[in-house]
């Protein structure tokens, strides 16, 4: 028989029972709908994520003292004091991959100028910190590497924080106190936003590493070094020349673990992919749940379709229907719904993930393979779920078929 | 040219558990080309079942079945689909339509499963609806035409496929007197044509317009006879002497 004719049929059977063919069909409109929205949430989070993190940059390395492992006994990284300002130095020397090398050294300081105080983390590093982070300037300029080299009260102040303290003046040239000790403001930072873990890292002061160790802090140590690799490419390189410049200079012997750990960006990016791929993959696996339930609707319905077309069956086989001209007949009525049903969804997801773009203000991105994926599996439904019905009525006896009332 | 039905000692027995009940009891018969025969007998004499192995919708339990010369027996569902599809046509005595389909779709019914092409189809089907006489009906549904004209669709479904065998089991029983007659004047222009013509009834008036009456009773057959003197049914028509027969003695049609 012509598939042509056969899909004919289909429709013209389902549209005599229009309000029964849309509520069978809800179901996988639901399904569908939830499938392509709820991914389209997580790529949305994945993107917004990846995004961020190429922000700070992909090729950053990070370098924090102590080994996440120190004998078997687990310490987390920045408890032990084991990096030098001169690491830093001998990075940006000795290895040819590196472009860029700066110390850092954090603490959490109140900040406060004539009339405002706010606290907020107060970075101190070397004036390569500024490239090393990609991070230009709103107005006034960075602090030099004789700032750092003569402890210079010269400080450089993150948009949030200028706003806080200075609001609308302009903060250049003015004086902040940070724990008592003031300093001139040299520039103010461009805003860069929300970090990938939901910081503002705009809410920050970068003043020279040397006046923080010794005028704020009393500390001698490093808290971690950033390392700029030459390209994104060299990131990798990059990362095990400094593993294996840093155990030669602290005289590491073969065999015993780090006293430090080099992390890159894309070590990173990559748990942060993989935390946000599986928040994916958990949606649209609670999403195809509902497309299940909506499968099952299918063969209820055509279940329910079979047994009360049971003398049109018998009718078909007298007239020279075979077995299969039967369970095609019924198998392409299961498929039209819920091939009509994975159209609809599929409309419905895709203004559902824009409803949600702009009410809850999620991203999302509505991926081509998730609707090619929805939409075959809606199809792949109608067969599983069909199939059953259309074989009972395949199988049927003509006679009996025939005698049925 | 062999008879077009020949069925040698043919039993149908049913079984349910432990009980057996042989519906047919070694039914011999033979039919040659254009006959027109009318099938007798209560309800429960095995005609219904002979019908349904005469038109290949069951199998028999026991003997051989031989349809223009092939043998029935031995085949498989999809064969017998196809000989029910080419050779024999179907009149029932509910006319059997698919009901919200108009009247030329359901005669296209058949053709659906021979892979005739589109035009083709509608010609076939068309022409069919010219014969029984509704051809300014095609596009009618089954609850816009009366009993008899659905009847008559249901003949026009049975004649499109040119088969060899027109099978009705009580074409008349839904219909009055007169549109019994006027079928059963349709079935004896069929038969005039060359259609081998098979009636199942159990109303005198009707069988009479048959060449030959077989009787059934308890699964065998009691009398086979041919009709010495057979009524020609638009001749009936024409001068109304329905009008006398079961409408007259009072029976519900």
């Amino acid at each position: 028989m012509n598939l042509l004719i056969v899909f004919k049929i289909a429709g013209r059977a389902l549209a005599r029972n229009t309000m029964r063919s849309a509520l069978t069909m809800l179901g996988i409109i639901i399904g569908v709908g939830a499938v392509i929205a709820m991914v389209a949430v997580g790529q949305g989070a994945k993107a917004q994520v990846e995004a961020q993190i190429a922000s700070i940059g992909s090729n950053l390395l990070m370098v924090f003292p102590g080994s996440t492992t120190q004998g078997g006994v687990h310490a987390g990284s920045g408890t032990v004091t084991t990096l030098t300002e001169e690491d830093s130095r001998a990075i940006k020397k000795e290895l040819s991959s590196v472009w860029l090398s700066a110390p850092t050294v954090r603490t959490v300081a109140q900040v406060v100028s004539a009339n405002q105080n706010w606290s907020t983390a107060v970075t101190g590093s070397t004036p390569a910190f500024f490239p090393i982070r990609d991070w230009s300037f709103e107005s006034g300029s960075p602090f030099t590497q004789s700032d750092v080299d003569g402890a210079t009260k010269t400080a450089v102040l993150g948009k949030t924080v200028a706003n806080n303290l200075f609001g609308s003046r302009d903060p250049i040239g003015q004086i902040v106190r940070i724990r008592n000790v003031p300093f001139k403001v040299a520039g103010v930072l461009s805003p860069k936003g929300q970090s990938a873990m939901g910081q503002d890292q705009d809410d920050t002061v970068i003043i020279p590493f040397s006046t923080l160790q010794k005028r704020i802090m009393g500390v001698t140590n490093v808290g971690a070094i950033l390392v700029s690799a030459n390209s994104p490419l060299e990131a990798a390189v990059a990362q095990e020349q400094v593993r294996l410049l840093l155990r030669q200079r602290h005289h590491i012997p073969p065999g015993q673990d780090d006293d430090f750990t080099v992390r890159s960006m894309s070590d990173i990016a990559a748990a942060a992919e993989a935390s946000s791929s599986v928040m994916t993959l958990l949606l649209g696996s609670i999403a195809s749940v509902s497309l299940i339930v909506g499968g099952i609707g299918i063969m209820n319905i055509m279940l329910v379709s079979v047994t009360e077309r049971t003398r049109e069956i018998g009718i078909r086989m007298a007239v020279g229907a075979r077995g299969r001209d039967i369970l095609l007949q019924f198998l392409v009525e299961a498929v039209v719904l819920s091939l009509a049903g994975g159209i609809l969804g599929v409309i419905l997801g895709v203004v559902g993930s824009r409803i949600v773009s702009a009410f809850v203000h999620w991203p999302t991105i509505i991926s081509l393979s998730s609707i090619l994926l929805a939409f075959t599996f809606s199809i792949a439904i109608g067969v599983f779920f069909g199939l059953y019905p259309a074989r009972r009525a395949a199988s049927l006896d003509p006679i009996e078929a025939l005698r049925y009332e | 040219m062999p008879p077009l039905i020949q069925t040698e000692n043919l039993w149908k027995i049913y079984r349910t558990g432990e009980i057996e009940l042989a519906a047919l009891k070694g039914i011999s018969l033979s039919v040659t080309r254009a006959e027109f025969i009318a099938i007798m007998g209560p309800s429960g004499s095995g005609k219904s079942t002979l019908m349904h192995i005469l038109g290949c919708l069951d199998r028999p339990s026991r003997g051989r079945y031989l349809l223009d010369g092939v043998e029935i027996g031995g085949l498989k569902p999809n064969d017998l689909a196809r000989i029910r599809n080419q050779k024999i046509g179907f009149v029932f005595q509910g006319f059997n339509l698919l009901h919200r389909t108009t009247a030329i779709e359901n005669v296209e019914l058949p053709i659906l499963y021979d892979g005739l092409s589109v035009r083709e189809r509608a010609a076939r089907a068309g022409e069919a609806l010219e014969r029984v006489g509704l051809g300014d009906r095609r596009y009618h549904y089954p609850n816009q035409l009366s009993g008899g004209q659905q009847q008559r669709v249901a003949i026009a479904r049975a004649l499109v496929m040119r088969p060899q065998l027109i099978l009705a089991d009580e074409p008349t029983g839904n219909l009055d007197t007169r549109t019994s007659v006027e079928i059963m004047a349709l079935f004896q222009e069929l038969n005039r044509d060359g259609i081998t013509i098979m009636v199942v009834t159990h109303e005198p008036d009707v069988a009479r317009y048959a060449s030959r009456i077989i009787a059934f009773r308890d699964g065998i057959i009691r009398s086979d006879r041919p009709v010495s003197r057979h009524t020609d049914a638009k001749e009936v028509l024409s001068k109304g002497l329905f009008e006398s027969s079961k409408d007259a003695r009072g029976e519900v049609p």
